[in-house]
């Protein structure tokens, strides 16, 4: 009966039929803006999903990070660069027999293990919603316990100082004095 | 509290280097003497640790005697790197525009080497990928410094979209770990792989890492990049990526393989073995045919990648005794040939006849030259040689003998080459008169350099630490 199902799930299959056509049709279509549209329509899924496992700030740094900065930039790079939007482009066939034989070959692996520890699908997480909040998320990235993420976060601000450093020395006009 | 202090005087390195330039305004000249000194110091100040010992900082920050050896060989390229750049700033070498900014150089030269110290002290996969990171981004910009030469720019641009290709490889790899066991520290991915042993997501996850990180260590398939971007960077970048970058990327593999994949090492050494027979095969053809001496220092340094993969095939600390035994003695036999290269190619293009009649106008450099390309053939009373008996008696150890066969045959192959080299700069008679030049400090390291690779071999120093910290 369709009544005893649970209305999440039939959420979720929703959302994960959408999504499935969103990526398909991110890869297949030909012009490269629209390729673009539906990769945003693609992370919007996976914002939803993230909501529904209760894990708001995922969902929230999904949308900020991928729809609102990386799309974005990539659309504005396809839209900044003279016709590479309008041209179609085209992929030679011996690629994309390729690309189908490998894409099969991770499904048939990914499902063959999904398969042998079927129990991964029914055990239900004993994460709370609490885990997943803000807060929890603040105190664990300061954390220098040893399930903290301290040492990574610190690093990843070393590295983003660096890459500034090095973008700006490259990009700038050198001054007269040092030649 | 000595054991963390050089990690300390690592990381300030760059921003002391900004301050200089920015608001002290200091010279070249002031600079380029400071940045030696420091890393001096650091260096020595990583001889006084205590080997044998395991530390932990902040929970997640391992110093173990692996990591102290591996941060001394990182200093070290980075001392040896600078002081082969000062050249390049001051004037202008093998025709090509000198290189401007030095505190920005050597910050990120700085930065680089930290990279390689977060890789050797990570204990879990986000520490380790950030530190991958913070080795491989400088280098992209190191190989374009030269912005008035548009080989470098080209080169730059190569490097930095390949080399992103490799670093997406690397992360969908972790993912695939991260999904097969849940966790992302070290000590729970080693339950997880000893429990499960081999599975298919394993398998995945390996196949991508091995990618990614092969091509930052030029392994086989995905070694194509080298050789164009050494040829298109300035030689003391082409120096830094032959040692510091390889020596990360070596590293970044040891810690993943002898650590949490250690209770799957015998199933994927046939693929090692495999993947470093064809990386030796490759690189030595590669090398034959090569007019451009960057170009063969890259094949070279390829088939040398391939030789220090074998280490891996052993069990835990020979294998590691052997990595940092190789990688020491590597990085001196190539800082010597670069060091002579650039002397040679001061006011000339850097190729094989350059060289031509070194043996009469310096026999020095033409001694000198010898030895570094005699040692990095792995000739016996050479730092070389030892080098590669240490790498072969490991993996002898685990019966590795057909590949240990095939790296010797290589071997011969690989004297070819060298020899080849060394013909140009004792038989052959110059085209034309170049006058050569050796600045006194120059002359000095490259004298320590040679003494080196000369001695390090049999002197008792290096084997004795390293047998006090592994066996």
């Amino acid at each position: 009966m369709i009544f005893n199902i649970p209305f999440s799930d039939i959420l979720f299959y929703i959302v994960a039929v959408f999504m499935i056509f969103a990526a398909l049709l991110a890869v297949v279509s030909k012009n490269i803006l629209r390729n673009a549209i539906f990769l945003i329509a693609t992370f919007i899924g996976t914002a939803v999903l993230y909501l529904m496992l209760q894990a708001e700030f995922m969902a929230m740094a999904q949308i900020m990070l991928y729809v609102g900065g990386v799309v974005v930039f990539i659309i504005f790079a396809i839209l900044l660069t003279s016709r590479l939007g309008e041209d179609y482009l085209s992929t030679p066939k011996s690629q994309k027999i390729g690309a189908l034989f490998l894409a099969m070959t991770f499904l048939a692996i990914t499902l063959n293990f999904l398969i042998q520890n079927s129990n991964l699908l029914k055990n239900v997480s004993n994460a709370t919603p609490a885990d997943s909040s803000l807060s929890a998320y603040g105190i664990r990235l300061l954390s220098y316990a040893p399930d903290g993420f301290l040492l990574p976060f610190e690093i990843i601000s070393i590295l983003l100082f660096m890459t500034l450093v090095i973008a700006i020395t490259i990009a700038k006009k050198d001054d007269k004095e040092e030649k | 509290m000595i054991t963390i202090f050089p990690d300390i005087l690592i990381l300030l390195f760059p921003f002391v280097m900004l301050s200089l330039k920015l608001f002290l305004k200091v010279s070249l000249k002031t600079q380029e003497n400071f940045a030696v000194g420091y890393f001096l110091v650091v260096f020595v100040t990583l001889n006084f640790i205590l080997l044998g010992q395991n530390h932990f900082y902040l929970s997640n920050w391992k110093i173990d005697s692996f990591g102290i050896f591996m941060r001394e060989i990182f200093v070290l390229s980075s001392l040896l790197a600078i002081s082969l750049s000062h050249n390049y700033f001051n004037s202008s070498v093998s025709l090509k525009p000198k290189l401007l900014n030095f505190s920005e150089f050597s910050a990120s030269v700085g930065f680089a080497a930290f990279g390689g110290i977060v890789v050797v002290s990570a204990n879990d996969l986000l520490t380790l990928f950030i530190g991958l990171e913070l080795a491989t981004i400088p280098m992209y910009a190191l190989v374009a410094w030269n912005k008035r030469d548009s080989e470098g720019t080209e080169a730059a641009i190569k490097f930095i979209l390949t080399g992103s290709v490799a670093t997406a490889f690397e992360l969908f790899g972790f993912s695939y770990l991260y999904g097969f066991s849940g966790f992302i520290t070290f000590p729970e991915i080693t339950n997880a792989v000893a429990t499960a042993q081999v599975s298919p997501l394993l398998w995945i996850s390996l196949l991508f890492i091995i990618s990614g990180i092969g091509f930052k260590m030029t392994l086989f398939p995905f070694h194509l990049w080298a050789p164009d971007i050494y040829e298109g960077a300035p030689t003391p970048v082409t120096a830094i990526l032959s040692v510091t970058s390889k020596a990360v990327a070596i590293t970044f593999l040891t810690v993943l393989v002898l650590g949490p994949l250690h209770s799957v090492q015998k199933e994927i050494s046939p693929f090692l073995a495999l993947l470093a027979g064809a990386t030796l095969f490759v690189g030595n053809l590669g090398a034959l045919s090569q007019s451009k001496l960057r170009r063969f220092m890259a094949f070279s340094s390829i088939s040398q990648a391939g030789y220090i993969l074998i280490a891996l095939l052993g069990n835990t600390p020979n294998a590691k005794y052997s990595i940092v035994y190789y990688l020491f003695l590597y990085t001196f036999s190539n800082y010597l040939a670069f060091f002579i290269f650039s002397v040679v190619g001061k006011n000339q293009a850097e190729t094989f006849s350059a060289l031509r009649g070194l043996s009469e106008k310096n026999k020095f450099l033409a001694i000198s030259l010898l030895i570094a390309l005699m040692s990095l053939a792995g000739i016996p009373p050479l730092a070389g040689f030892f080098g590669k008996l240490q790498i072969f008696t490991t993996a002898a150890e685990n019966g590795h003998f057909f590949l240990i066969l095939f790296a010797v045959l290589n071997n011969v192959l690989a004297l070819y080459y060298y020899i080849q080299v060394l013909k140009s700069a004792w038989i052959d008679k110059p085209e034309k008169e170049i006058a050569l030049s050796i600045p006194t400090k120059q002359k000095i390291i490259i004298l320590i350099l040679t003494l080196s690779v000369l001695l390090l071999g049999f002197l008792p120093f290096l084997s004795n630490n390293l047998s006090i910290a592994f066996l």
